[in-house]
């Protein structure tokens, strides 16, 4: 096991120009938000996401100018509804978003990781989502039924935070894991932050714990509060307020301002988390 | 209507299509449908298993547990027995689909009970839903596919889906087949079974006309010769929902809009922080 401990700049560098980036978390759960400000302050362009859930992480990429294309089962705030900037960016044709379901996207990383070109299923036969992801169909070899045919997906590169990590990367998810281990698993490369660093002689403690090994990990950033506005369990929830905040100002044409403010005009994540103001960090600190 | 709400009178409607021994799966932001499933857990279903939070936390309470939006993922994993992954949520649908529930919330629904939370709209400008999720992928594999509609509008009860997510049921479609759709609406509880091939109203709310159904319907409704009045709540129910599981209100979002919706969860968000601290 080598050290992967990188900064965030240095694990920002592998996500390159034109790459397919897989992004862990689901809809306004964990989300590597540290990161994604950073690809947005290096000024990353023709990025094409891949998530099973998006929220703020791909609404924000897209803000910024850094989206080709969006590949999601769903992009949304949850609770608080559409991801304005995701909606406007679809709508007008700027943004490409493949619609998929949880089962294609599950069933493409599951190709991958059997070495397998496609999965033949019948989920999907019938609708319109179905032809809208295009995929071919196929009579089944063995039966005659008609089968959908789900293409491997092999992103470039991943980006998940994590609860927990040590510095070679062996990792523990917890709570709503959505596809993580997936995506990390069937990427061809795996950028990790980490809401707290362990050491390898905790992680030999609690070895069931460790759901995503070294083995499929790259390059790990500490990032404390690194998923903020999403949440982190058990560490934070999410900061609903702040999300609220940001879709009022993309409605009302502001969203430049936001990044602006946020993302572009401070010089790292932890300036940003300073001035979020300590009403929205009191908030946030969950009392047991 | 009598001593309680549409939307208490829907989450008894939808509590009640949860068998004993269910499993009961929680998709993304369907707050009456948690809310249903912990009511059938103290009531009639106390063997039914929760699989919370898109469906990869499995909990096990023996109390009514509380909602909450803040803590959502919080409270699900004190109540942890299982935390798992998306892909073993689906293994779960795939392997025991005959014993699982799940509430969907279309944003279009058909005569033949397709729905559609994609694209809205059939010309050059479409307007961009969030998207279906898991609804296409598995509508079509449960037994009961049940939806839940809190405003019944024109909108939403459409002659065609703009965009087929859910596949529904037609008579050409389902020979052989045993599957039935239940939609669960603030006027009745309305049925698409495969031997008729089209919606049909199943029961009517107290104090709900046919006219207001008819009115606010995008197609013909089948409407039998006799239809039965919906079950009220009883007041069992409505303590448990009121004082148990949802003593917030946080049910009401879901029938809100606009500004009104906004200003509402502003206020469940303080009171629940100031439960908090």
């Amino acid at each position: 096991m080598r050290r992967k401990l990188v900064s965030v700049k240095e694990a920002s560098e592998i996500v390159k120009d034109g790459m397919s980036v897989a992004i862990g978390g689901l809809t306004i759960h964990r989300k590597p938000m540290s990161l994604i400000h950073e690809l947005i302050r290096a000024g990353r362009r023709g990025l094409n996401l891949l998530t099973l859930g998006g929220g703020p992480d791909i609404d924000l990429l897209i803000a910024a100018g850094a989206v080709d294309s969006v590949d999601a089962a769903y992009v949304g705030f949850e609770i608080l509804g559409f991801a304005p900037n995701f909606r406007k960016a679809v709508e007008s044709g700027k943004v490409k978003f493949v619609e998929h379901t949880e089962y294609s996207i599950m069933a493409g990383l599951q190709a991958n990781l059997l070495e397998a070109e496609f999965i033949p299923s019948k989920i999907l036969t019938g609708t319109d989502v179905l032809k809208a992801l295009g995929y071919k169909t196929f009579k089944s070899p063995l039966t005659g039924e008609l089968l959908v045919a789900y293409p491997r997906i092999t992103p470039d590169v991943a980006v998940i935070h994590v609860q927990r990590c040590d510095e070679y990367g062996n990792a523990q998810v917890e709570g709503m894991t959505a596809i993580d281990l997936l995506l990390a698993k069937a990427s061809k490369e795996v950028v990790l932050s980490t809401e707290k660093m362990i050491t390898v002689e905790e992680a030999k403690k609690v070895p069931a714990k460790t759901n995503l090994p070294s083995t499929f990990v790259d390059a790990v950033v500490e990032s404390r509060h690194g998923a903020h506005p999403t949440s982190c369990y058990p560490y934070y929830t999410y900061d609903l307020w702040h999300m609220m905040s940001y879709i009022e100002s993309a409605r009302s044409g502001k969203t430049e301002e936001y990044l602006q403010r946020n993302v572009r005009g401070v010089d790292s994540f932890d300036s940003y988390l300073g001035q979020i103001g300590e009403e929205s960090r009191r908030r946030l600190r969950i009392q047991v | 209507m009598g001593n309680f709400t549409s939307d208490e009178l829907m989450i008894a409607c939808m509590a009640r299509e949860v068998q004993n021994g269910d499993i009961a799966i929680q998709g993304l932001t369907t707050p009456m449908a948690i809310i249903a499933y912990y009511l059938a857990k103290a009531t009639h279903a106390p063997q039914a298993t929760i699989m919370q939070l898109a469906g990869n936390i499995l909990i096990h309470t023996s109390e009514p547990s509380k909602i909450s939006i803040l803590y959502s993922e919080f409270r699900a994993m004190e109540k942890a027995v299982h935390f798992g992954t998306q892909t073993e949520c689906y293994e779960t649908i795939f392997k025991r689909a005959k014993s699982i529930i799940e509430f969907f919330r279309p944003a279009q629904i058909d005569m033949f009970g397709n729905t559609n939370n994609s694209l809205i709209g059939t010309g050059k400008t479409k307007l961009r839903l969030p998207g279906g999720f898991g609804i296409p992928d598995v509508a079509p594999i449960y037994p009961r596919t049940v939806y839940y509609v809190p405003r019944h509008e024109k909108r939403v009860f459409v002659e065609h889906v703009d965009h087929i997510g859910g596949l529904g049921i037609s008579r050409a479609t389902a020979s052989g087949s045993r599957r039935e759709i239940r939609v669960v609406s603030e006027f009745g509880v309305f049925k698409v079974k495969p031997e008729v091939g089209r919606m049909s109203l199943f029961s009517i709310h107290p104090g709900v006309k046919l006219d207001d159904i008819r009115e606010k319907t995008g197609f013909e409704i089948m409407i039998p010769k006799t239809t039965p009045e919906t079950l009220p709540p009883t007041d069992l129910e409505l303590r448990l929902i009121r004082e148990k599981i949802d003593p917030l209100n946080i049910r009401r979002l879901e029938l809100l809009s606009g500004e009104e919706r906004t200003n509402t969860l502003l206020e469940l968000l303080d009171r629940e922080l100031a439960e908090q601290n």
